[in-house]
């Protein structure tokens, strides 16, 4: 998959799920980059910023975009990547900044 | 903490703390972390963790949270023995660090 095809994927979505790419093209940039390097070792658009086990099953809800977008854009404004965002936070504008995980940890540890 | 790992060392200027960035390199706000140490141009050591094998993965989630009581999450800067900053937030990382905005 290419990074324009990974785009064109990120933009449906937001779109689909009535929210916005965040303004700021060089964490887009940063995080096409990721994704192509996780569908090239996994098969699989995992969410870049977490660790991924390898196992699209295990994986599952971590698969773009994660279970946790939702609750996490209605709490924070933004998906914990800082790729998609509410409406307010576009408009806000600024640099994108971490936001706790919601992933709960025993995720990381199966096996 | 954490000296089973292999630390690529990035040369800068010395800031008294002892800097070591576990990253993905996979992630925005890693990728965003180690864009922030070379703008201050500070001496890190710096490793990504998805290179590494699911063993040490699994022990850096152990000794991080037996340690720190929290589960680690990247990226994360640990500032000496006792200090870490986790996530990137700009200005939290700046007055942690004790860093100003420079002029360009």
């Amino acid at each position: 998959m290419t990074e324009e095809k990974i785009r064109q994927f990120m933009e449906n979505t937001a779109r689909t799920k009535g929210w916005r790419l965040t303004p700021d093209e060089e964490q887009i940039g940063y995080l096409l980059e990721g994704f192509a390097v996780n569908v090239n070792r996994y098969g699989y658009l995992q969410c870049p910023c977490r660790e991924g086990s390898g196992s699209r099953d295990r994986d599952k809800d971590i698969l773009c975009p994660c279970d946790y977008a939702d609750p996490d854009i209605a709490a924070y404004g933004q998906c914990y990547c800082g790729l998609y965002l509410n409406e307010e936070t576009f408009l806000q504008g600024g640099a994108p900044g971490s936001i706790p995980e919601r992933r709960p940890e025993e995720k990381f540890r199966e096996d | 903490m954490f000296d089973y790992l292999d630390f690529e060392e990035v040369p800068g200027k010395d800031t008294g703390k002892d800097l070591k960035l576990l990253a993905l390199s996979t992630c925005g706000f890693c990728k965003r972390a180690k864009a922030f140490l070379k703008e201050f141009g500070l001496a890190y050591k710096v490793i990504d963790v998805d290179g590494l094998d699911k063993s040490i993965r699994l022990r850096i989630r152990e000794d991080f949270s037996s340690l720190k009581g929290k589960a680690v999450t990247y990226p994360t800067l640990m500032i000496g023995e006792d200090d870490y900053l986790t996530g990137f937030i700009r200005p939290l990382w700046m007055n942690t660090l004790g860093l100003e905005e420079q002029d360009d």
